[in-house]
């Protein structure tokens, strides 16, 4: 069952119903959210709502020993198991072919004959999602600034909220379990931001993604060499534009039916295109995950390294490469975790290279990205050919790709007009696109309420209109 | 981390919102009602079928009276006809035309007419196939989204390392045979043929025909299951294995893979079976995959040994190709194209 579906809207108008019609019982509203939870992921497969269940009962009852226990070797056993069980879980159904194919190159390679088994398994859409949620979890828990869970309903709700289940944000504890935990509010709270969120998100994914991605995204990624170098860079545009659309799309759609059913989920987007430097991209950029690996990995690698280090580097030198060996490693699992293929990986350690030299030439050597719109724009390539490994097939299709870009000798296709106009308005959005959504907001907040639902009805009939035909598949549904 | 005004006059009430919500979804399937009613014709759970006909009957009359229904069918193939007018203004299709302008099409030898008794003319046409194996020049390579990436790439890829031919591919996400409401195949396919002037046609179908059969209004023809599908749908194979080989053309069908569910795998060997036998009757080639993807004793596989090394050629859902997998199936079709078609490995050096 997926967003943009005549399905989801019957089946998100009955859970509405029931959770504001039992809003005053706090117990029961939860459970029948639950319900509607497994519910809407039992649609992919019956199986992953057992396997959700089971990773969220071990984090459960897990938290409960980290929370419970009085001793620090007892609580860190409850947390490797609670961590340790779970990152196995996502080991098996996500890498184990991915890491059995690639030890078998190597041996191959070595002249040594490997034959390791493959898993004939079936990808659980959201599991990397969930699984970090819940490790966040066990942590704050552990390090006690994290929110305990009220009862079992509680934390099966947190972990499998429907709205954020398949592709985040990834909510701490303290976001979106406190929101669980409390009574819920008596007034159906930001109608209005509810659904700006909801229309910004179908048109940022059905209209926008969907036409880029069948114009010229799909057909340039799969055969690049048969393009000619403009038509190359207009797909890594497009690219560019496309996934922050599908991504941020499903984010706003999140937040917009999180907040109908009186949730507050953290945004996830804060417009990356405009970033003044690599740093500050990944300040903007799919948020939830970057302070994620920024609180639960590489602060803990680079106090643990910078202290390791000090012995031998002294405390200003061993600070810095502490922290930026904990950079690359931060980055490598970053790219794991997008996907078991060694374009993912290429990409996170291209991100952690761009990080490592910005944050050597700012700290080491007291050297300053130029800031303004050329910072931007410079920001801006980089991180697009880093899309284009992340996009690619395989590393014969990255490769392919990018000498392309470089390759201007054959006379150049076009793309159509309607493609530049796309690229070009998409650009302009992340400029102006706050500006558009708070003034809609407010024309919206400043009519009568028994007009808004025919300004939102037209608004949505425009978005169908606009739609090209056929549904593409959430991008971070793959994650 | 979160944003947000937080505009006490914007906390309704309630019943105000579930009113508008409710409301919103009731022109929702009045826009949608011939979708839902397709979806509650079509439903495998009988008991379904039971609730929700009904429902979208009447949700039917009355968008049929508003004229809801109606309207946003013209106002869809409106759009839809100007995006594909769009698209051909794209890169792929400005340098094929280009190079179908330079170059005459080569003419394959004449194969025997098609009368309107079909099984007899193609059934001579099928022998005229087997035995004038001519030189393709233009292939035009069509069919779902395997063929828009993944599977279609791979195939134009090895097809145009044979010596002289040059390859137009479309493919067209979540399409098929089975609702040319929703997207017309035989009219795609006239299109295609008189831009590109192909000398041969490989088409690729079936992911998303495992389901009610359609007309082009919308009307329900035949469930999934029964003769009446395979009756239905092998007459639309062979009726575009007839409009493929128009003009003298050759056509290719090639076979849907296994699947890891069984469940999905007996629909799709079920819709196979019915798809060989109408291309054959109506003089076309038929290259099945379904052996390439299992094992000796017909199971799903996901790896094979594949240019000496251990590939997983399915994707983590178990119906789709991985990129090996794309590159495994589409050397495979190759070779049996070889069997059928004089294609010669062009030189490689020298093209590169």
């Amino acid at each position: 069952m997926q967003f943009p579906t005549l399905a989801f809207a019957v089946f998100y108008a009955i859970t509405l119903t029931a959770a504001w019609a039992s809003r005053r019982q706090r117990v029961l509203r939860n459970l029948l959210l639950l319900v509607a939870s497994y519910v809407f992921y039992g649609a992919l497969s019956w199986k992953f709502v057992l396997l959700l269940l089971a990773s969220s009962l071990v984090f459960y009852w897990a938290g409960e020993g980290i929370a419970g226990g009085r001793r620090t070797g007892v609580r860190r056993s409850w947390l490797i198991l609670s961590i340790g069980s779970n990152v196995l879980l996502l080991a098996a159904f996500k890498y184990f072919n991915f890491f059995s194919e690639s030890i078998a190159d190597l041996a191959r390679v070595l002249g040594l004959g490997v034959h390791l088994p493959v898993l004939e398994v079936l990808f659980p859409i959201g599991i990397s999602f969930y699984v970090f949620q819940g490790i966040s979890y066990s942590l704050d828990l552990y390090w006690r600034r994290g929110v305990r869970a009220g009862s079992i309903i509680d934390f099966l709700l947190y972990q499998s909220l429907f709205p954020q289940l398949l592709a985040g944000p990834i909510c701490r504890s303290r976001e979106l379990l406190t929101q669980i935990m409390e009574q819920p509010p008596s007034r159906v709270p930001e109608v209005t931001r509810a659904a700006t969120l909801i229309l910004s998100g179908l048109f940022k994914k059905v209209v926008l993604a969907h036409l880029i991605d069948t114009a010229v995204v799909t057909d340039v990624f799969s055969g690049p060499e048969n393009y000619t170098a403009g038509v190359l860079w207009a797909a890594l545009a497009g690219y560019t534009l496309l996934i922050y659309w599908d991504f941020s799309g499903y984010t706003d759609l999140a937040r917009g039916l999180g907040l109908l059913l009186g949730f507050r989920i953290p945004e996830n987007f804060d417009h990356p295109y405009v970033a003044t430097d690599i740093s500050d991209f990944w300040r903007r950029w799919h948020m939830t995950l970057s302070f994620w690996l920024r609180d639960y990995l590489f602060l803990p690698l680079a106090s643990r390294w910078c202290g390791g280090l000090r012995r031998w580097l002294g405390r200003g030198q061993s600070a810095l490469w502490g922290s930026q060996l904990a950079l690359l490693v931060t980055f490598f699992i970053c790219g794991l975790w997008h996907g078991a293929a060694w374009t993912f990986v290429l990409w996170g350690l291209y991100h952690g290279a761009l990080l490592f030299v910005h944050h050597g030439l700012r700290n080491g050597l007291r050297l300053k990205w130029r800031g303004g719109w050329w910072g931007r724009a410079g920001t801006l390539l980089l991180v697009a050919l880093g899309w284009a490994v992340f996009r690619a097939d395989n590393l014969d299709n990255a490769g392919r790709f990018l000498r392309g870009l470089l390759d201007w000798s054959e006379p150049q296709a076009g793309v159509g007009w309607l493609v530049i106009a796309v690229l070009v308005l998409g650009f302009t959005l992340q400029i102006w696109g706050p500006r558009l959504r708070e003034g809609y907001m407010s024309i919206c907040e400043r009519s009568p309420w028994a007009l808004r639902p025919v300004v939102w009805l037209a608004t949505g009939v425009v978005i169908l209109l606009l739609k090209p035909p056929g549904i593409a598949p959430y991008i971070y549904f793959g994650f | 981390m979160v944003k947000g005004t937080t505009n006490a006059l914007d906390h309704v009430a309630p019943a105000r919102v579930l009113l508008a919500c409710w409301l919103l979804l009731l022109v929702l399937l009045l826009a949608f009602a011939t979708d839902a009613a397709r979806w509650a014709e079509g439903a495998e759970s009988a008991m379904v079928r039971a609730g929700a006909k009904p429902a979208a009957r009447a949700l039917l009359a009355v968008s049929s009276v508003v004229g809801l229904a109606e309207a946003r069918e013209r106002a869809v193939n409106a759009v839809t006809q100007f995006y594909e007018a769009q698209a051909r203004s794209g890169a792929r299709y400005q340098a094929l035309a280009t190079a179908a302008a330079a170059e005459p099409a080569v003419q394959p030898p004449a194969t025997p007419a098609v009368n309107e008794g079909a099984t007899d003319s193609a059934a001579a046409g099928a022998v005229a196939m087997a035995e004038t194996q001519f030189r393709p020049s233009r292939v035009l390579l069509i069919g779902d989204s395997s063929i828009q990436a993944g599977l279609g790439t791979q195939i134009e890829r090895r097809l145009e390392e044979y010596d002289g031919v040059s390859v137009l591919r479309f493919g067209q996400h979540s399409t098929g045979l089975a609702r040319p409401d929703y997207f017309d195949w035989w009219e795609k396919l006239r299109e295609l043929k008189q831009e590109f002037e192909p000398d041969l046609v490989i088409a690729y179908w079936g992911d998303n025909d495992c389901q009610g059969l359609s007309t082009r209004e919308g009307g329900l023809v035949a469930q999934f299951g029964n003769d009446e599908w395979d009756e239905e749908y092998g007459r639309r194979v062979i009726d575009i294995v007839e409009l493929m080989r128009e003009g003298g053309g050759g056509a290719v069908i090639v076979g849907m893979p296994i699947m890891r569910s069984k469940s999905f795998s007996r629909r799709i060997a079920r819709l196979n079976g019915v798809a060989e036998a109408a291309t054959i009757a109506a003089g076309g080639v038929y290259l099945p995959t379904w052996e390439m993807t299992s094992d000796e004793e017909g199971e799903y596989v996901s790896s094979v040994e594949f240019e000496g090394k251990l590939r997983i050629i399915r994707a983590g859902d178990g119906i789709h190709l991985s990129t090996h997998g794309s590159a495994y199936v589409a050397d495979g079709i190759c070779r049996m194209l070889e069997e059928h078609f004089e294609l010669t490995p062009g030189d490689v050096e020298a093209a590169e």
